[in-house]
This record gives structure tokens, sequence and C-alpha cells, in this order.
């Protein structure tokens, strides 16, 4: 039976650097990956990426026995990458869709998905289009929007990692699909 | 770039001009398409952990997770011992003999479990979760503000021996002025121990889980002075005892979150 990431969290307090690492293995891909649409660039999120894991380590007190560590650490790497928007003097959040910085953004974004050959088949340039739109979004929008709509997460959860009510994240999230639906339609021929 | 959306279809908004149709569909479903590829394409390799992240690997000790009962448990207990103490430094209102028993039991009570489930609210997460339910807690805060303060404007009860100030905004401030200060001093404690014992819990939410601790505070100051304070002036229990909610709910969303980051 598979090691749940709450076992592995218990292994980490109990001292085992290999349930870190393990844990490390699972976790970072998915989160790395939010950090690059959240900071357009591969070294910026892979920066993040260290400094989030770093008050994982900092703070693994402040887990709970049984607790599931996943939206505790993308919450982590939020904040971090606030911080680090703050630092830096910008309020820009914006989402990776130059291919040439983000060569995963050819395989993640081309319109396809694995064993959908049968599926139809929409212009890519429309997705990228739409993702491109997302930059001109505010923030909190685009960020309610990439959690949701890109991330799949559900709006508990994204209001979890964003610190959030559920309802304002849905308001935050209703209000950046309305408007990128508004920029789409004028984009129409 | 433009971008050739697709052929419209039916949709449930049949109000819509069909190149509105179009973008909408075209949007939901490239968002999806994009989820889909996005998941279903292997995510890049992350970097191998770092040198700093690899040396504090190197010296790793067990630490024992945090106890979430535990903890509500610590500062529940603390606080109204706290609370305790500082009435027997004040004094019990000299009209208590006099006003209707159930109605000062269940005012205090009324205070206490407000304390109790706010910081239950702030301390203790759902099952499965490390960190609190934001949205109650903010909740929360606004719900105990608002009634303490109607229950101070329609419930104010007097007897022979109650001060009953004169309505004055002189008299007003100078007899709210000591009952916030003594409110607010009850509700400290309640607020600092939480967020020590929250460090790293809330990396986010940490205002809207400091409202809540604050409140909590505010409600066994607001106790405190209900078992103190001869005022019965109904402005003065609405306005002072449940200002102290709004004042201390107001200091725990500004501190809270600077204690317990780390």
């Amino acid at each position: 039976m598979p090691v749940t990431e709450a076992e592995l969290m218990q292994q980490y307090l109990d001292g085992d650097a290999d349930a870190f690492r393990e844990l490390y293995e699972r976790l970072a891909p998915k989160l790395r990956s939010y950090l690059l649409r959240l900071a357009r660039s591969p070294a910026v999120a892979d920066d993040l990426l260290q400094l989030t894991f770093l008050k994982v380590h900092k703070n693994r007190s402040a887990w709970n026995a049984g607790a599931d560590p996943k939206p505790w650490i993308f919450a982590i790497g939020h904040r971090t990458f606030l911080d680090h928007v703050r630092k830096a003097g910008r309020a820009k959040v914006a989402v990776a869709v130059d291919p040439e910085r983000t060569p995963e953004a050819i395989a993640e974004f081309d319109g396809s998905a694995v064993g959908a050959a049968d599926e139809p088949r929409y212009d890519s340039a429309l997705v990228q289009h739409a993702l491109a739109a997302l930059e001109g979004l505010p923030p909190t929008q685009r960020e309610a929007v990439v959690l949701t709509k890109l991330e799949g997460k559900t709006v508990i959860e994204a209001a979890a990692i964003a610190g959030t009510t559920v309802g304002a994240m849905k308001v935050r999230a209703h209000r950046g699909y309305v408007a990128l639906r508004k920029l789409l339609g004028k984009e129409v021929a | 770039m433009s971008a050739r959306l697709p052929s419209p279809g039916s949709t449930p908004h049949g109000t819509a001009s069909p190149d509105r149709q179009e973008a909408q569909d075209g949007l939901a479903e490239a968002l999806a398409q994009a989820r889909r590829a996005g998941g279903a394409a292997a995510p890049a390799a992350p970097p191998p952990i770092g040198a700093a992240l690899e040396n504090e690997l190197a010296k790793l000790a067990p630490r024992q997770p945090r106890r979430p009962l535990r903890a509500f448990a610590l500062l529940v207990v603390a606080s109204t011992a706290y609370a305790a103490l500082l009435l027997c430094l004040l004094t019990v209102r000299r009209d208590a003999g006099e006003l209707p028993t159930v109605w000062l039991a269940a005012y205090v009570v009324s205070w206490l479990l407000a304390f109790s489930g706010l910081s239950w609210i702030a301390m203790v997460p759902p099952v499965g979760q490390v960190m609190p339910r934001i949205g109650a807690a903010l909740s929360g805060a606004w719900i105990a503000i608002a009634l303490f303060t109607t229950l101070g404007l329609v419930l104010a009860r007097s007897a022979p021996s109650s001060t009953l100030a004169p309505h004055t905004l002189e008299d007003f401030a100078r007899f709210g002025h000591g009952c916030l200060r003594w409110g607010m001093l009850t509700a400290l404690l309640p607020l600092g121990l939480g967020a020590v014992l929250l460090r790293g819990v809330i990396p986010v939410g940490g205002r809207a889980v400091g409202a809540a601790m604050g409140a909590a505070g505010g409600c066994l100051g607001g106790a405190m002075l209900h078992v103190h304070c001869p005022i019965a002036d109904s402005l003065h229990l609405g306005l002072v005892h449940g200002g102290v909610v709004f004042a201390s709910a107001a200091l725990g969303a500004l501190l809270l979150p600077a204690i317990a980051d780390r």
C-alpha cells in the first residue's frame, strides 16, 4: 500500500530525511508548475520552490498528525510568491505562455490530451490567446482563474491556498472568467 | 494573434449573441483543454534539493507535531485564569445582588461561549487539515461584534445600585475609556498566546484568523466587564462592551500575522 503524504510527514518529523526527500519528489513537480505559472521565469520558480520547502522544514512542527500537508505546502508556496513580488516591488502576476521561456508550455498547452484523439480539436492559438488574455486581469482574479481553471483546484482548495474565503474566491473566479470572456469576445473576427 | 473560435452550438444562454456564445463555449473549452493538456503532460522534473535544505536535512532531529486540541485547551485555561486574576484586582459590580440572576449568568455564559467558539475556530482546523477555516474565522468575528453590540443595546438591565451614565458625549467617553482599557487588557493574553500557538500554521489568511482570535479575546474581556462594570446604560453596554470585541478583532487582524509568521 503506497505511503500517503501524511504518513511521510510523520516519518519526516520522526527524523527520517528520506521521507522528506520522497515528499519533495512527489510534491515539487506540481508545486513548481504552479509557481512557474505565477512567476513566468523558470529560475525564479526554482528559487521559490527551494524557499518554500525551506519554510516547510522550518515550520514542520506546525503540521498536525494525520493531516494532508498538500494544501498547507501549496499555501506556503503561494505566500512565498507573494512575498517575492512585494520585495521586487511588482504587483503583476503573469501566466507563462511564451514557449521560448517555458519549454514545458509547448507540451502543456497545445490543445491535445493523451488518449483523446477522437475529441474535437481546437485551435491551439485559442488556448494560447486565452492564456495571454489572463495577463490582462487583476492579480487576484488571475490567481483565482489559474487555481480553479488551470490547476483544477476546487473553490474550497483554491480559497485555502490563497488564504481567503470560499465566497470571495467564487467572486474572483467568476469576475475573472467574465472579464476573460469579454476580452476574447472582442477578438472574434 | 487572432484566435479561431469553434462553430456555434446550442447553449443554455439563449439570449446571448452567437458570437458571445461562441466566445463563452470557446473559452470554457480552451481553458479545459489547457488544464487537461497540462495534466497529461509530465511536469518538468524539479531541480534537486538545494544545498541549504540538504544542510538542514543532515542535522535533522525528531520534532513533535502540533496538537491543536491541546493548544486550544491551554489557551482557554490560561486566558480564563488571567481574566479571573484581573477581576480579583478590580471589583465585582456592586449591583450584582440586585440584578436578575438569570440575566447576569446567561450574559456571562454567552460571552464565554463566544470566546470558546471563536478560539476553537482559530486554533482547531477541520479534521485532516492543517490550516483553520478562514471563512468561518472571518464570519465568526463579525457575528460576535454584531451580536454583542446589539445585545448590549437592547438587553440592558438596571438596579437601584447601578450606575446610569448621563447621555452626554463627555460622560460617555469618560465612562467608556476605563472599560475599553480593561476589556482590551483582558483580550491581550488570549490574542498573544493564540498567535504564538499558531506560528507557522497560517501562511495565508492570517488577518481573518487574527480577527477571530482578537474577537475571542474581546469576548473574554466582555465577560470580565459584565461581572465588574456597574454601568447599566444601554449605549455603554452596546458600544463600549461590544466595542471591545470590535477593537480587539481589529488589533488581532493587525498583530497576529506578524507574530504567527516565521
